[in-house]
This record gives structure tokens, C-alpha cells and sequence, in this order.
């Protein structure tokens, strides 16, 4: 999915996940990549492992751990609106 | 397994509500409290949630996120049947106690707003896959074991 990441208070951080996913996708499908900035951190087998690893380097300051995937598929939901 | 049963007056009208205790990751305090003996973590926040089988994921209302004092950690897209695009939210990691003991760590949770009165959380199908969920109907009663 391309999207425009302009709303999102992780905007940074997507826009270098899409900026580095065909390379991440080559070395790394399907763990999580954890990104701060413009900067590839490094990629894990768990999420976990990744989320206190953000916390350890970040603190409690936004940073992205995303799965690495080729596309971004939307997550449904039937019973609520926004 | 643990367990936790639930009974409401009326399952077809409120469906099946749960007052859960959502909080800061373990994870994330420790890693923290590692750095900052003296970071301040917030308490956990009781909160009325629905199970949800309709919800892929669990999500949880921004006032409660901003009560936490949560940075977010994550972002993905979602569908809602008032939405004709993918809307992109924020992701956050807590842990979700229910009653009687039952817990899940290492939650990691939509940030959007919950129209519904009081509701301050959807339990949904990523923390119901490693559950099983029995709804009796005609009892007003559900349980849930994890």
C-alpha cells in the first residue's frame, strides 16, 4: 500500500521503513525492523526484543517497530466507526 | 487455563463487557526503570472493554493512551465501516489484566477513538487467538480462558 504518512506522529520513521523496505525484504522478511529517525536500528526474530530494545536506547520517546513485509495490509474491523 | 467468567444483564444489548486493568508494558518499565530508577511510570488505568470478534486487533481510546503516558511504537492501517480508505493509526505496548488474575502481556494496541459510551477498550481477535472464548447466550454469560 502507498500512502501518505503526513498524519502519523511516526511519519519519519515510515517514510525510512518505505525508503529501505525492498532492502530490509532481502535480508530480512518477515522480522521486525526497529527504526528511529532516518535510522535503520537493527532488525529482530521477536518483536519484543525489539520494543526493549527501542526502550533502551530511546527511552519512552516514539520510535517504530514494524514487521517487515511486502505489503501493508489493512487491519478490518466490523463494529466500530471512526 | 485461567480463567474468568462474565454475566450482564442483557449480553444482546451491552454485549460481553469486561472491566479490564491496562497498563505500561513490563517490558518497557523495566527497560526504563533500568536507566531512570526514578522515571515516572503511570499506574494502571481500569477500563470497560467489549470482546470483540469482529475487531482484528485490540484497541484502545486515545484518552486512556494519553493517561499512560505512552510514546507510540508503532503504526498500521484500519478499515471501519465508516471508513472508505485505510486510516493509519498509532500502536502502543501496555499489558491487559482481566479479572481473576488472567493476564496478557506485551499488548501491542490501536490508538483509535471508541464511539461507544464508556467502552474505552475492543478486545480483539490478536489477544483472542490464544484464548477460547465460550458464549453462552441464553445465560447472559461468557467465558474467557487464555
Amino acid at each position: 500500500m502507498t500512502a501518505d504518512h503526513a498524519q502519523s506522529s511516526l511519519a519519519a520513521e515510515l517514510h525510512t521503513f518505505a525508503a529501505h523496505r525492498n532492502e530490509l525484504l532481502g535480508r530480512a522478511k518477515g522480522k521486525y525492523v526497529l527504526i528511529k529517525g532516518q535510522n535503520v536500528v537493527d532488525v529482530f526474530e521477536d518483536r519484543t526484543d525489539a520494543l526493549v530494545r527501542g526502550y533502551r536506547e530511546f527511552g519512552n520517546h516514539p520510535f517504530l517497530v514494524k514487521k517487515v513485509t511486502d505489503v501493508d495490509a489493512p487491519l478490518n474491523f466490523t463494529s466500530f466507526q471512526l | 487455563m485461567p480463567s474468568f467468567t462474565g454475566s450482564v444483564p442483557n449480553l444482546v444489548d451491552v454485549g460481553p463487557l469486561v472491566e479490564i486493568l491496562i497498563s505500561p508494558s513490563r517490558a518497557f518499565i523495566d527497560t526504563v526503570r533500568t536507566s531512570d530508577p526514578n522515571a515516572l511510570i503511570a499506574s494502571p488505568l481500569r477500563a470497560t472493554s467489549m470482546i470483540d470478534t469482529g475487531a482484528s486487533g485490540t484497541v484502545v481510546n486515545p484518552n486512556v493512551i494519553a493517561a499512560l503516558g505512552l510514546s507510540p511504537v508503532g503504526s498500521v492501517f484500519i478499515h471501519t465501516p465508516s471508513t472508505t480508505e485505510p486510516i493509519e493509526c498509532d500502536q502502543y505496548h501496555v499489558d491487559i489484566a482481566f479479572p481473576n488474575g488472567v493476564s496478557f502481556p506485551n499488548a501491542v494496541v490501536i490508538c483509535a477513538p471508541l464511539g461507544m459510551q464508556n467502552i474505552k477498550c475492543l478486545i480483539g481477535r490478536d489477544i483472542l487467538e490464544n484464548a477460547v472464548l465460550t458464549y453462552i447466550g441464553y445465560i447472559n454469560q461468557f467465558t474467557i480462558s487464555f
